[in-house]
């Protein structure tokens, strides 16, 4: 079900708030650290200033008494050029006794506290930071700052945060803005593809603007997995067709069968006769539904549990022994080059049935009076390759990409019974086993190459088609049947 | 995601980093209840102005031969206060004072 749509549950929404968080959350941070840095410092040389004042003038209190703390204070009034000290000195009932205020302040009375009091100085307005102490003998003492500049700078520093905060805020929202635009047209394409595709267009795809970055990689991907998508669907179409046209003619023939033996046989042997005929045909179906099972169950790894460590050469010899008999009989020569013993990792009954495969491809299409040639060797790496050549009429190059796909059936191999499994079965085999199926031109006839790994790998598995070959791949399994 | 949440936990760190570095200012000042007005400060007046030639006058006494830079400057002091340049004849005033106790 679609949800509706809604602003916050826009991915790109949501991005630009998080764009503008963190640039107010930067801004913030920044305008902080300039406050903290300047005004701050300021306010805090003042105060220590004030404080390192006051001690210095209960000292001398301590030392010389009221007489030389008057004195003292009216020297460092004297002394102050820059023309921002502040002192009061009060006796206990807070009568003036030296200073430069006039009076002493209403409600401070708190020893050792911070005041911010405002000022006059000559016509002019101020504030000024005061620093109250009581001094032994209840004789009250301010000392302070004129901070009229330093707050001054202050307002002009606010002001000037407060403008660039709005800067900011309006760059914020600018940059969210230009985020989620971004966002947006980059996922439009993305989205409007997968809208065609699930319309059933499968030909559209993601544009990809070239710069690569992980948009263009994302389409990249995207464009690959519709690929394998459109391949997926086009070799399902395919075997779907095939399967409907080549079972098609087999129930077909049964059913025209018994329909002529129901309408003209003449006795129990030609109803029999038709019967035997017609469970030929569909004992065909059956087996081609068996065979395409079997790659199906070859594909998805199922049997990798049977896989071990095998000697191929004794498979072999036993398949050179039982083909060699019906190359015989066609006036064929099945001659074998095989090592004593060739260790290799798999299924027994797979990788014996595939060779078989082959064996019966290459009897099938060789004339009368050719030979077939098995050879089989251990590769360098720790696999081995099984190949078998004949002299037939081989596969054009054209179609020796396809000669493995499901159904595939070569021009010259129209004619000659088969269903177009056998190499597709070949296949599978051989990526199963970490191995490829490649197949090229023997000058004249068809070389096929089973490649097999040592230790295969779910995805190892490379299927070459650099050759010719001319076969009609039935397998096993039908001839059984 | 992780990017996004790693800014975002640098940019708090810095705000809170900022915030403790504030938080290590002094005590802040309380507001003085007023009445009658702002202070004023009586170190802006002609008669402090008087008051601080006066203290010149006296130190310029004490020593035989003063500085001729002090001279100078108590001379324009008394001029501008007398001019009514209150500020400006402080400021030198206290120049000159400070330089002849400086002499001493």
């Amino acid at each position: 079900m679609r949800r509706p749509h809604l602003p916050f549950r826009s991915a790109g929404v949501r991005f630009g708030i998080i764009y503008a968080g963190v640039f107010a959350l930067g801004t913030l941070a920044l305008a902080t650290f300039l406050w903290w840095s300047t005004a701050g410092l300021l306010d805090r040389q003042t105060d220590a200033a004030i404080y390192a004042d006051t001690q210095g003038l209960s000292e001398r209190y301590a030392e010389g008494g009221l007489l030389a703390l008057e004195e003292t204070i009216g020297q460092r009034l004297a002394g102050n050029v820059d023309d921002d000290a502040i002192y009061l000195l009060v006796d206990p009932a807070y009568h003036r006794l030296v200073g430069n205020l006039e009076r002493w302040p209403p409600a401070l009375h708190q020893d050792a506290a911070w005041y911010e009091v405002p000022i006059e100085r000559a016509g002019r307005r101020g504030m000024a930071r005061l620093h109250h102490f009581i001094l032994p003998g209840s004789v009250h003492l301010l000392v302070g700052r004129d901070v009229e500049v330093r707050a001054q700078m202050a307002r002009l520093l606010t002001d000037a945060l407060l403008w660039a905060a709005g800067v900011a805020l309006l760059l914020g929202t600018v940059g969210a803005l230009a985020v989620r635009g971004l966002f947006r047209i980059t996922l439009a394409d993305v989205s409007a593809t997968a809208a065609a595709i699930s319309a059933g267009d499968l030909t559209k795809r993601v544009r990809v603007v070239g710069r690569g970055d992980e948009f263009d990689r994302l389409a990249e991907t995207i464009n690959d997995m519709l690929d394998r998508i459109a391949r997926l669907m086009d070799g399902v179409r395919q075997v779907s067709n095939a399967i409907a046209h080549d079972l098609r003619t087999p129930i077909a023939r049964a059913r025209a069968r018994l329909e002529d033996a129901a309408a003209h046989a003449s006795g129990e042997t030609d109803l029999r006769a038709a019967i035997d005929r017609a469970q030929a045909d569909l004992d065909g179906v059956i087996g081609i539904f068996q065979a395409l099972l079997r790659i199906a169950e070859i594909e998805a790894g199922a049997r990798r549990s049977a896989f071990a460590p095998l000697d191929l050469a004794p498979l072999l010899l036993d398949l050179v022994e039982l083909y060699s008999a019906a190359a015989e009989e066609r006036g064929q020569c099945l001659t074998a080059a095989i090592p004593p013993h060739l260790p290799a990792f798999g299924d027994r009954d797979m990788i014996q049935q595939a060779v078989a495969n082959l064996l019966d491809n290459a009897l099938k299409f060789s004339p009368a009076r050719s030979t077939i040639a098995i050879e089989a060797a251990a590769r360098p790496d720790g696999g081995a390759v099984i190949a078998v050549a004949d002299h037939g009429p081989g596969i054009p190059e054209a179609d020796r990409a396809r000669a493995a796909e499901r159904f595939f059936r070569g021009e010259r191999a129209r004619s000659t019974p088969g269903s177009g499994l056998g190499l597709a079965l070949v296949q599978a085999v051989a990526q199963l086993h970490g191995g490829a199926l490649t197949l090229s031109d023997n000058q004249p006839g068809l070389r096929a190459a089973l490649t097999l790994a040592t230790r295969p790998h779910r995805h190892a598995g490379v299927t070459q088609m650099n050759a010719t070959s001319s076969y009609d791949q039935a397998t096993a399994d039908l001839h059984a049947a | 995601m992780a990017v996004v949440r790693t800014v975002l936990a640098v940019a708090l760190l810095a705000g809170l980093g900022s915030a403790a570095a504030v938080s290590q200012s002094p005590p802040p000042a309380q507001p003085a209840v007023q009445s009658g007005g702002p202070l004023r400060v009586t170190s802006d007046t002609a008669e402090y102005c008087d008051d601080l030639a006066g203290q010149v006058a006296t130190e310029r006494e004490r020593r035989p031969a003063p500085q001729p830079e002090a001279e100078v400057l108590a001379q324009e002091g008394q001029h501008m206060c007398d001019s009514g340049l209150i500020r400006g004849g402080l400021v030198r005033l206290r120049r000159a004072l400070l330089l002849l106790r400086a002499d001493k």
